[in-house]
């Protein structure tokens, strides 16, 4: 397991928190304020706080139903990177391994050299090393300056995996000068080269410390290192016997750091070694009197103190203080007795999980808040740790989990509900439409539409434009039909009187004839028109009852694939729910399992200083009783 | 540290029989020495531990990593199956709201309505305002609407220009049709104006 290789806790928390995520953050910045796609945009709303589990179901949504139009591969990208940060390494391969696949596409050079270090970062937290490197030298010079510093870090531990010092040195001159991923190289470096048997590589290896060492930069994270090589060096000077030269590097570390209680205890044996008694119980009783008793560098302290006054022939005051030891030791004996108890009890794992019912965690670190102080002050350095921050952050992973299923548990019956009204509105609308005058007047309509169009073929045909005339000019043809009815009554009368009468009649017929003929093909044109908008009409009209009528058909079968989708879901839920239930118990047994064994190596380390400070107590006891006798 | 625990307590034995300082002196250099050495080498415990315990460990990661896989999956599916039954294409209607520049305004809270009927008010946190800023779009409303013309306000609510309260509302007519409308709202900067702008966009 990859949070299993002890980078320790200072170079793995800043893994874990900034570098998995900058990569892929660096990467989505330079397009973030365009909005190519809404779906898109939602599930870098919740990529941005972090709700790694949400931006994965809004991509897929999206994906489900075509929503992302963009061209571009940053979608595979996003979700690799989602399933990569939401600790799904083979989810997240998978994505990055069909990106890279896909010859069909042209893909960006930085896209592909993202998509490369991301599936590289996948391989390296799986322990698959050669993969790794595979995919490291596969990029070309695509990736942002943060994520080709972390490509050069991962390279270099890997290289430190593999023995190749050389080129775990060599990566060394790739960062640029003022990166913290280069100070965190070196160091790692330095540690394995100074653990060597060769001269030269020891000799490298203190060379790179002695840089580390000696450092002037103000950055938080390089001023930790700084300590962290100070502190290296000044206990390798102390081994070897050049006292003084430890001191020079215990000199070096912060008053108010991470290392300064070791600094201090170390500090004071470097003074011991000189015989400067004196000067070697000033830091001692500085630690004794910190409010870090707990800290084992102060536990050492408590037992090292009347051991430098015995040295100065202090033996009443020696004697005081291995009785203060003592009773220093009883009393954490107690107090972690007593943490045993609780973490054994239902309170610790209730501390975990202080009020985050449905929340997304990304993080553990807000846990060590609300734990007990007690615990915090034993087990600080064991609950900062990568290994308990990690499986502390995976068992509020399943928690989240467990809230999901059962909100959507909850949700089941309100969906069946629904689906149970939908169908009663389809049956009542159905038996309402069903009994609709309309669909009647549908089928008249369309009757009508089909005569019309019928007549007017037939008009087509005779050309016979008085079959188009409008109201006015049917009344006047009426009229003058009516006119000449009455020119055959009067034929016999007066016959003189008729003749003018008669060439008007005529007249006027033929002009009114004359208007139609010549209105003919523009009105025939109108009236076609209006068919074809007639007909469209009548089109649309079928479509819909088409419509209707599928929607009759198939509702019944839609209801019914909703009712199996549901029942298929509730199902799943029913055997998610238990198989969650059986990890939270298994994680919550690890997380006990795992402070219970820290505790027991504090415990066993105090029983140990316990039982010497007790030990050299009753010696001087011995000898003050041997000098009285 | 298993190091230190098997060879600590015979070194410890040692310091009793002898029952001399200087060899106490050495027991805690040699002990803190140790103590250095396994706090700061950097893949000593690799060697350490025991494969069984390792693959045993892997092993719940893994099962837990499928767990998280599955109940994603799940919850896609049901996500699904509840926009296909409660917001069905011709009905849905999808609200949006972007921030392009926030110069001129701090969002506070957005009130939305539709047809003059208060369908969302939300009331936004400082990593909800970051991830907008930094590009996110966040979904404000889901719902349905018959077909036909709509009226949408929404009202904005923060911090203007000056670090003065600041409450501007935007309106827009909206048609909806057989197919699903987004509806986009964006807070834009003008900087001529010195002002926001609220502009509403519908995606086709």
């Amino acid at each position: 397991m990859w949070y299993l290789h002890p980078i320790k806790f200072f170079l793995t928390v800043c893994i874990l928190y900034s570098c998995i995520f900058a990569g892929n953050v660096a990467a989505q910045n330079a397009a973030a304020h365009k909005v190519k796609d809404l779906a898109y945009g939602v599930s870098l709303y919740n990529f941005y706080q972090q709700k790694y589990f949400s931006a994965i179901t809004e991509l897929l949504v999206a994906e489900h139903y075509e929503r992302i139009t963009s061209d571009d591969n940053n979608p595979p990208l996003l979700l690799g990177g989602l399933y990569l940060s939401y600790d799904l390494h083979k989810q997240s391969s998978a994505v990055f391994k069909k990106l890279l696949q896909n010859q069909e596409l042209e893909i960006p050079i930085a896209i592909l050299d993202q998509a490369h270090f991301l599936l590289g970062k996948n391989h390296y937290y799986e322990g698959m090393y050669p993969q790794a490197e595979e995919q490291f030298i596969s990029i070309k010079d695509g990736l942002q300056l943060e994520s080709d510093e972390e490509k050069l870090f991962l390279m270099n531990a890997i290289f430190l995996r593999n023995e190749d010092f050389a080129q775990a040195e060599k990566t060394l001159d790739y960062f640029s000068s003022d990166s913290v991923w280069k100070d965190y190289a070196q160091f790692n470096t330095a540690s394995r080269l100074i653990q060597r048997t060769d001269e030269s590589e020891v000799e490298l290896g203190f060379d790179f410390m002695e840089e580390l060492a000696s450092s002037d930069e103000s950055h938080p994270e390089k001023l930790i290192l700084k300590d962290k090589a100070n502190l290296a060096l000044a206990y390798v000077s102390l081994r070897d016997g050049y006292s003084e030269l430890s001191i020079e590097h215990f000199n070096k570390i912060r008053l108010k750091g991470i290392e300064t209680n070791k600094a201090l205890l170390g500090v004071g044996w470097a003074h011991y070694r000189k015989d400067e008694f004196q000067e070697a119980v000033i830091p001692w009783m500085h630690l004794a009197s910190s409010q870090t008793e707990s800290d084992l560098a102060v536990q050492e302290a408590f037992i090292s103190i009347p051991y430098a006054f015995e040295k100065m022939g202090l033996r009443d005051q020696a004697l005081h203080h291995y009785g203060l030891a003592v009773d220093s030791y009883k009393f954490q004996l107690n107090e972690t007795e007593q943490l045993v108890g609780f973490i054994k009890s239902s309170k610790f794992i209730e501390q975990l999980n202080p009020g985050s019912l449905g929340k997304e965690v990304t993080s553990a670190v807000n846990v060590i808040k609300s734990l007990d102080p007690l615990l915090t002050q034993y087990l600080l350095p064991f609950l900062s740790s990568n290994e308990f921050q990690y499986e502390a952050k995976s068992y509020l992973e399943i928690l989240h989990l467990k809230y999901m299923l059962n909100h959507w548990d909850n949700n089941i019956p309100a969906l069946q509900m629904i689906l149970k009204e939908k169908r009663k509105t389809y049956k009542n609308k159905l038996a309402q439409t069903m009994g609709d005058e309309s669909l009647n007047k549908v089928k008249v309509l369309t009757e009508r539409r089909n005569q019309l169009v019928k007549k007017i073929k037939k008009i087509e045909a005779s050309e016979d434009a008085a079959l188009f005339a409008a109201p006015e000019e049917v009344e006047k043809i009426q009229l003058l039909e009516s006119s000449e009815k009455r020119f055959g009554l009067l034929k016999s009368s007066s016959e003189e009187g008729l003749s003018e009468s008669r060439e008007k009649y005529r007249l006027l017929k033929g002009r009114l004839q004359w208007e139609m003929d010549i209105d003919y093909p523009v009105r025939a044109w109108a009236v076609k028109r209006q068919v074809q908008q007639l007909n469209k009409a009548v089109a649309d009209m079928n479509s819909s009852i088409a419509s209707l009528e599928t929607a009759w058909k198939t509702a019944p079968f839609e209801f019914a694939g909703f009712n199996a989708r549901i029942e298929n879901k509730e199902n799943q839920i029913i055997n998610l729910k238990k198989k969650v239930k059986r990890a939270i118990t298994q994680q919550e047994t690890k997380l006990r399992v795992m402070a219970l064994e820290k505790l027991r190596l504090h415990r066993n380390q105090i029983k140990l200083y316990h039982d010497r400070a007790l030990y050299a107590k009753a010696r001087l006891y011995d000898s003050l009783m041997e000098r009285n006798n | 540290m298993c190091f230190c625990m098997v060879f600590l307590p015979l070194i410890l034995q040692k310091c009793l029989i002898s029952m001399k300082v200087p060899a106490l002196k050495i027991f805690i250099t040699l002990s803190l020495f140790i103590f250095f050495v396994v706090s700061s080498s950097v893949y000593a415990e690799d060697a350490k531990s025991s494969p069984s315990k390792q693959d045993a460990s892997q092993g719940v990661q893994q099962d837990i990593e499928s767990l998280k896989n599955e109940v994603i999956e799940l919850n896609r599916d049901l996500f699904i199956l509840e926009e296909d039954l409660l917001f069905s294409a011709n009905t849905q209607v999808s609200v949006f709201i972007s921030l392009d520049a926030d110069e001129f305004f701090k969002l506070d809270s957005v009130q939305l309505k539709l047809d003059d009927k208060i369908v969302s008010n939300y009331l936004y946190t400082e990593r909800e305002i970051k991830a907008l800023k930094r590009g996110g779009v966040q979904r404000l409303y889901i719902g349905n609407l018959t077909s036909g013309e709509h009226e949408l306000t929404a009202f904005f609510v923060g911090k203007g220009p000056s670090d003065r309260d600041y409450k501007r509302g935007t309106t827009k007519k909206i048609e909806k049709t057989a197919n699903a409308k987004y509806i986009e709202l964006k807070i834009v900067g003008n900087s001529s104006k010195e002002q926001p702008d609220f502009e509403v966009k519908v995606w086709e």
